[in-house]
C-alpha cells in the first residue's frame, strides 16, 4: 500500500471514528445509534467492481437498497467465517423487519483479487446465504472503493513462505438506498445487537423521507 | 564476572522451570469450522484445561489432515483484524486457555481433502519434555 493511500484511509478513519464518538449530537432527533454516522454521512461516489458470478457491480446497486458490506477474503480461517455466519444470523434476524428486509442485500467484497477470482467467490458466498452477493475487482478500482469507506487492508507475508495472510478491516458497513454510508458495526458482533441497530437506523431514515 | 554468572543462573532458572507434559491436559468443546467451498484453510478451537500443579507449555500441534499447521492469534488493531503466528501456548497450572472465534486458534492450511461436517480430524499437541497427546476435532457447521 502507497504511503499517500494509508494517509488518506487513516484520515478517513479518523473521520469516520470520530462520527461514531460524536454520534448524533448533531440532530436531536436521530436516535442514539453506536455506529450511526450521523447527519453527515459520507456519499458514495461512482465505482465498478466485478460480481462473482458475472457482470459488474457499480454504484447504481447500491441505490434503493439497504447493503451491509464486509470486506474479507476466502483464505481467512476465522474472521471472515465468522463474520459471514453473523451476517447470516443478522440477514435472517432482519426478516421480521419487511421495511428493510425487503430492500436488503449482504455484500462480501474480497480485498485479495490476486487469490480470489470472482469465478471462485460465488460458490464461498453462497455457502453462507444464497443470496449474498460476492465481489472483486483489481487493485485500482478497489482502492477506489474500500477508499470511501476509509477501509484499510494490506498484505502480510508469511515468515519462511510463499504464503500471505491479509489484515482486514473486521466492521460490517452499512448503505443506506440513497447511498449514504450511514453505519459501521464494530466487531464484537452480535446478531441481533446489530439487526437492532440496522432497524433502528433504517426506520429514522425511512421516517425522515430520506429512503427512497 | 558475577554479571555473567548471574545471566547464566538466571537462564538455568528458566531452562529448569518445571512443567508438566501434554498429558496433563484435558480438552473440551473442540470443534473445527467447516470451510466454505475454495477456501483453503480451516480454523480449529477448544478449550484446553491444565490439570497439573506444574504448567504446561504446547509447543508444536501437527495434523496428517493438512498440509501445515500453526498456532494463530486474531487481534483488533484500529478496527482492522489481523491474524499472528505464536510460538506457544503456556496454560498455568490449574488453568485453561481458551481457543475460540476472533482470538486464538488452530490454523489447518490446505486440507489434503475438503473437512466436512461429520468428519473428524485429530490433531497432535506436544509439549516441552516430548510428550504429545491426540485430541479428536469433530468438523461442524457455522455455529
Amino acid at each position: 500500500m502507497k504511503s499517500s493511500n494509508i494517509i488518506i484511509a487513516g484520515v478517513l478513519l479518523v473521520a469516520f471514528a470520530a462520527g461514531i464518538f460524536l454520534g448524533t449530537r448533531g440532530d436531536p432527533d436521530a436516535p442514539d445509534v453506536a455506529g450511526f454516522l450521523w447527519p453527515d454521512p459520507p456519499a458514495i461516489a461512482e465505482f465498478t467492481l466485478d460480481r462473482a458470478n458475472g457482470g459488474l457491480f457499480d454504484a447504481s446497486e447500491l441505490s434503493g437498497r439497504w447493503t451491509l458490506l464486509f470486506f474479507g477474503f476466502t483464505n481467512c480461517p476465522d474472521v471472515c467465517p465468522t463474520t459471514m455466519n453473523t451476517l447470516n444470523q443478522v440477514y435472517e434476524r432482519l426478516k421480521t423487519n419487511p421495511a428493510v428486509f425487503e430492500k436488503l442485500q449482504v455484500v462480501f467484497v474480497s480485498v485479495d483479487p490476486q487469490r480470489d477470482r470472482p469465478e471462485n467467490l460465488a460458490p464461498y458466498v453462497k455457502y453462507f446465504n444464497e443470496s449474498f452477493i460476492a465481489v472483486t475487482a483489481d487493485e485500482t478500482r478497489l482502492k477506489n472503493f474500500t477508499r470511501q469507506f476509509g477501509v484499510l487492508y494490506m498484505k502480510i507475508k508469511t515468515p519462511g513462505s510463499d504464503n500471505y495472510n491479509m489484515d482486514h478491516s473486521a466492521s460490517i458497513l452499512m448503505v443506506d438506498p440513497n447511498r449514504d454510508f450511514v453505519g459501521i458495526f464494530s466487531h464484537p458482533h452480535e446478531p441481533d445487537d446489530i439487526a437492532k441497530r440496522i432497524g433502528q437506523i433504517a426506520l429514522f431514515i425511512d421516517s425522515d423521507n430520506r429512503g427512497s | 564476572m558475577r554479571r555473567s554468572h548471574g545471566l547464566v543462573s538466571l537462564a538455568l532458572l528458566f531452562v529448569l522451570q518445571p512443567t508438566s507434559g501434554c498429558e496433563m491436559l484435558a480438552a473440551d468443546d473442540a470443534w473445527i469450522r467447516e470451510p466454505p467451498p475454495q477456501a483453503q484453510v480451516a480454523a480449529a478451537y477448544v478449550r484446553l484445561n491444565n490439570t497439573s500443579d506444574e504448567a504446561v507449555v504446547v509447543e508444536r500441534i501437527d495434523s496428517t489432515c493438512c498440509e501445515h499447521t500453526m498456532i494463530h492469534n486474531t487481534e483488533y488493531i484500529d478496527g482492522r483484524a489481523r491474524m499472528s503466528h505464536i510460538e506457544q501456548i503456556e496454560i498455568a497450572a490449574q488453568s485453561e486457555i481458551i481457543l475460540s472465534p476472533g482470538a486464538m486458534h488452530l490454523m489447518l492450511m490446505r486440507p489434503s481433502v475438503r473437512l466436512k461436517h461429520g468428519d473428524n480430524v485429530s490433531i497432535d499437541f506436544s509439549c516441552a519434555g516430548a510428550t504429545t497427546t491426540s485430541i479428536e476435532f469433530p468438523v461442524v457447521k457455522a455455529r
